[in-house]
């Protein structure tokens, strides 16, 4: 005994103090997961959980889906693709509504998928009574919840925040769009808005944009489109007809960019340029006949993989970031198919196209 | 349990430096910790009071959208018409008000006809919703502006208002407000906004926690490290504070868990550990360099004293770096001088004694050979002359007594002369033959051996003799030791034996003569090298000096008796 201690002594010592040292200084940190890791999940090919479920996930989705845009849809096809890939036992609840539905019908869906007890609730939040809403529910220790297409934390809620927010930062987009109308029109262009309903997302994406291009190009006239492609068609033929020298109309969502493109074909006004926001399958088929000159193309299926992994993470109670924040690409004319098929092989990896 | 130098030289540079950053980080942790402790405190109280001007705040943000809302004619108008969709999309709905709705609830209760609103999200629980109840549960409660309502299990803040029609006249009244109980978010905001360093914050009514938000547990992730070492601290100071206006009946509930001294401690065991590392590194230069020089002396010191050992001239030490074993040289240099010299003053007296003993030796066994020589010779003088003389006198006795007549009485006296004579002849044998047995020269060792006197004292004295003797042809001039050796160990038995029996065996073989002397005597312990005393008398000496002296291996056995052996080389 003595004489394998003095082995141990003579020969491991130095190896194993510095090893346990070692040890010691990055273990706390060893396993720590940032925005980065989430994103680089992300990225990856699925893998398989390696824990043993005990009972299926209860996931609920409360969705203003009921749009021209696939966004939400295609959401929760990635979502459930997502979910298979990982092999994680789950049952979806899945309510849609129409964006221009009162809160009472979200409201009584809440209820609805509430009363049989999910453990994750995701929701969106445009407005303040939503947001009124969601604070309601982050009261309660059940469901956790995953705020969608919002990826600027609400200040307001300071440390009691949902599990995550995720989707494509709308700020971010805005930005993009409003570099490319920069570089392709020149300085002094007059254009006109056409915002979604009024909410944060017109906030983030009409006012974004219309502050980056401000001084540089002459916005006409704006309007609130309540989400309606009718309503955005004849804003438009207004717009126009006040404003006949316009040269392009920035629009903030799909059904606002195809009421848009109605009126324009209406009254044969082709030289206007008209942009799309959000490079669902609507938008891709108006971008190909030529009637949307450039695309904000967001990889879509991130969303519902971003969801997946973060539910996966939670429930091995490992840190979750508070934001996901997806990847865009930007479609115009120098885009050519091949790279269009890469990218929408990229965005729709499980929601397919 | 054996260690090197080195790992000693290690754990003990290791132990210096571990010990002290302990000491230092452990001494400036409890330190800062106390002070800390002071801040925590201050802390905690400037908290308390900026939560209490919070509450104020959002109670009269509150208060603003109620009146405000009270005051809204479009509201008499919704009320006048009766419709409860027209009143709850005015105060709640998405696209009738500006408003923040910082109120969650509100009652609305017209006087005209008793008809009462209860407008609220229905995802927002407030216990039983009875409007007429609830309103008569209030006017009951009411005691000043902003009154604690509770409604089955929660707690209600709510303010009343008067709604007025175009002419003034109160047409209703509006209550509203928030929910107290469970609502984690308003204490997260009191808080938040508060940029206070609290964990943890409670609403309490009659000292009842109805709400509460924040960590319970703000060390949930604290190292093992850590935890070991006991530096898992945390602050934590409460406070209880009544909020102005409620008495001591609503109370604020503070806790701080101040982990500034838990970040501390994890700085300082960083420290510790970097520290650590750095004596480990340090500590295993030293040993390395330390050990390595020592080992080197070590090493040469060992040498030096294998060649002080195998060479017969030897180097002398050569001086190093480290004093000591340079010391330590010139001492074993001094040691080995004297030791050299002391050995070849000892060689010498050795030469000296061994050269005395030699010639002594040769001296005895001279005077051995002139003892033998001189009784040889003086037997043979004895038997040629004093033997011729009584001859020659018992011839001319026996002639006197031919002269002399029968009848003489002189006959007498020539017969006593011869008689004398004869004894006198009988004696001078005896003599001769115990000076030189004849017997050696005419009939060889075994037939001498077989007349040696003693044997016959021997059976005198009722000991049993036992003789196998062989005649044996043995180196000239070694017969006689060889019979004097019998004669010297017969005459012992005799003496000192105490034996019933002893033999005698002579025999040759191929290269050596045998002679082998045992008894069943009481025995004795030879001891060779002993003075000639005791057991190891003059005559054991006389036998030892003989059978040197012929060049014969003597064996002495003492076991159930003496056998003494005797080999000669022939």
């Amino acid at each position: 005994m003595s004489t394998w201690i003095s082995r141990l002594v003579n020969g491991r010592l130095f190896v194993a103090f510095v090893g346990l040292l070692l040890w010691v200084v990055v273990h706390d940190r060893a396993f720590a997961l940032d925005d980065d890791k989430l994103k680089q999940l992300v990225n990856q090919v699925a893998k398989p959980i390696e824990f043993k479920q005990k009972m299926p996930v209860k996931i609920a989705a409360v969705y203003p889906g009921f749009q021209s845009s696939d966004y939400w849809q295609r959401s929760i096809r990635s979502l459930t693709g997502r979910l298979e890939a990982i092999e994680l036992d789950y049952h979806l609840d899945v309510r849609f509504s129409s964006p221009s539905d009162g809160l009472a019908l979200q409201v009584r869906q809440i209820q609805s998928v509430l009363s049989k007890h999910p453990d994750y609730l995701i929701l969106t939040i445009n407005s303040l009574q939503q947001q009124r809403i969601v604070e309601l529910l982050l009261e309660r220790e059940k469901p956790k919840i995953i705020i969608q297409n919002l990826t600027k934390p609400i200040d307001d809620w300071f440390a009691l925040q949902p599990l995550l927010y995720v989707g494509f930062d709308h700020m971010t987009g805005a930005l993009a769009l409003a570099d490319y109308f920069k570089d392709n029109f020149p300085a002094g262009t007059p254009y006109g808005l056409l915002f979604w309903n009024k909410g944060a997302v017109s906030d983030q994406r009409g006012l974004t944009f219309e502050r980056a291009v401000s001084g540089f190009h002459d916005l006409k006239i704006s309007y609130f489109t309540h989400a309606s492609r009718e309503v955005a068609k004849q804003q438009t033929l207004e717009m126009v007809h006040a404003y006949p020298e316009i040269r392009y109309i920035y629009v903030c969502a799909t059904d606002v960019a195809l009421g848009a493109i109605d009126a324009l074909k209406e009254i044969g006004r082709k030289d206007i340029a008209v942009n799309g926001w959000g490079g669902g399958q609507a938008e891709l088929t108006a971008f190909a006949e030529g009637d949307l000159g450039v695309v904000l193309m967001r990889m879509n299926d991130q969303n519902g993989v971003a969801i997946a992994e973060a539910i996966k993470l939670d429930i091995q109670k490992k840190p979750v970031p508070l934001v996901f924040s997806g990847d865009f690409s930007l479609l115009h004319e120098g885009t050519n198919p091949e790279m269009l098929g890469r990218l929408m092989s990229k965005a729709f990896i499980y929601s397919g196209y | 349990m054996t260690f090197r130098f080195r790992t000693l030289i290690f754990l003990l540079f290791l132990l210096m430096v571990s010990g002290f950053l302990l000491f230092f980080s452990l001494n400036a942790y409890y330190t800062t910790a106390q002070i800390l402790k002071e801040a925590a405190k201050e802390s905690l109280a400037r908290s308390a009071d900026a939560m209490q001007h919070e509450f104020d705040v959002q109670l009269r943000l509150i208060d603003q959208d109620l009146h405000m809302l009270s005051l809204n004619a479009s509201l008499e108008n919704a009320l006048s018409e009766g419709r409860r969709s027209d009143v709850y999309e005015f105060v709640l709905g998405e696209n009738a008000s500006k408003r923040q709705q910082r109120y969650s609830l509100a009652l609305i209760y017209r006087l005209q006809d008793n008809q009462c609103f209860l407008l609220k999200n229905p995802l927002l629980d407030i216990g039983p919703v009875n409007c007429e109840r609830l309103y008569q549960k209030y006017n009951g409660a009411t005691r000043q502006e902003w009154n604690l309502l509770h409604n089955g299990n929660e707690w209600l803040l709510v303010k009343d208002y008067l709604i007025t029609d175009q002419n003034q006249k109160v047409v209703g009244r509006l209550v509203g407000g928030i929910k107290l109980s469970n609502n984690k978010l308003f204490l997260n905001q009191l808080i938040s906004r508060t940029q206070s360093g609290l964990d943890q914050a409670q609403l309490l009514i009659d000292g009842v926690a109805i709400t509460a938000f924040g960590s319970q547990n703000v060390l949930g992730s604290v190292g093992i490290g850590s935890q070991v070492l006991g530096l898992n601290h945390v602050l934590e100071e409460e406070l209880k504070i009544p909020i102005k206006g409620f008495g001591e009946h609503l109370q604020m509930g503070l806790r701080s868990a101040d982990t500034r001294v838990y970040s501390l401690a994890r700085r300082l065991f960083v420290l510790l550990v970097g520290g650590c590392m750095l004596g480990l590194v340090i500590s295993a230069i030293a040993a390395a360099l330390l050990s390595g020089a020592l080992d080197k002396q070590l090493q040469k010191l060992v040498v030096y004293m294998r060649q002080l050992m195998t060479e017969p001239t030897p180097k002398m030490w050569e001086s190093g770096h480290i004093d000591e074993f340079n010391h330590m040289g010139k001492q074993i240099d001094e040691i080995v001088a004297e030791l050299a010299t002391r050995r070849q003053e000892l060689k010498m007296a050795n030469i000296h004694l061994e050269k005395a003993v030699s010639d002594k030796r040769v001296i005895l066994h001279q005077l051995i050979n002139n003892q033998e020589q001189e009784r040889s010779h003086l037997a043979q003088e004895l038997h040629d002359e004093l033997g011729q003389l009584l001859t020659a006198v018992r011839v001319e006795t026996t002639l006197l007594e031919h002269q002399i007549s029968m009848s003489s009485p002189a006959l007498k006296n020539t017969s006593n002369i011869k008689e004398l004579v004869s004894a006198m002849y009988a004696t001078v044998y005896d003599r001769i033959m115990a000076l030189r047995p004849t017997e050696l020269d005419h009939m060889g060792l075994c037939q001498s051996i077989q007349q040696i006197p003693t044997l016959k004292s021997l059976e005198q004295s009722g000991i049993k003799v036992v003789l196998d003797l062989d005649d044996v042809i043995t180196p000239s001039g070694t017969d006689i030791h060889l019979y004097r050796i019998v004669q010297e160990a017969l005459t012992n038995v005799l003496k000192h034996a105490l034996a019933t029996e002893v033999s005698i065996s002579l025999l040759q073989t191929e290269h050596e003569v045998i002679l082998c002397i045992k008894d069943n005597g009481q025995g004795f312990v030879p001891d060779l090298e002993a003075e000639p005393k005791g057991h190891r008398g003059f005559g054991l000496l006389g036998i030892e000096e003989r059978c040197d002296f012929m060049g014969a291996l003597l064996t002495i056995k003492s076991d159930d008796g003496v056998t003494m052996t005797v080999c000669l080389p022939c």
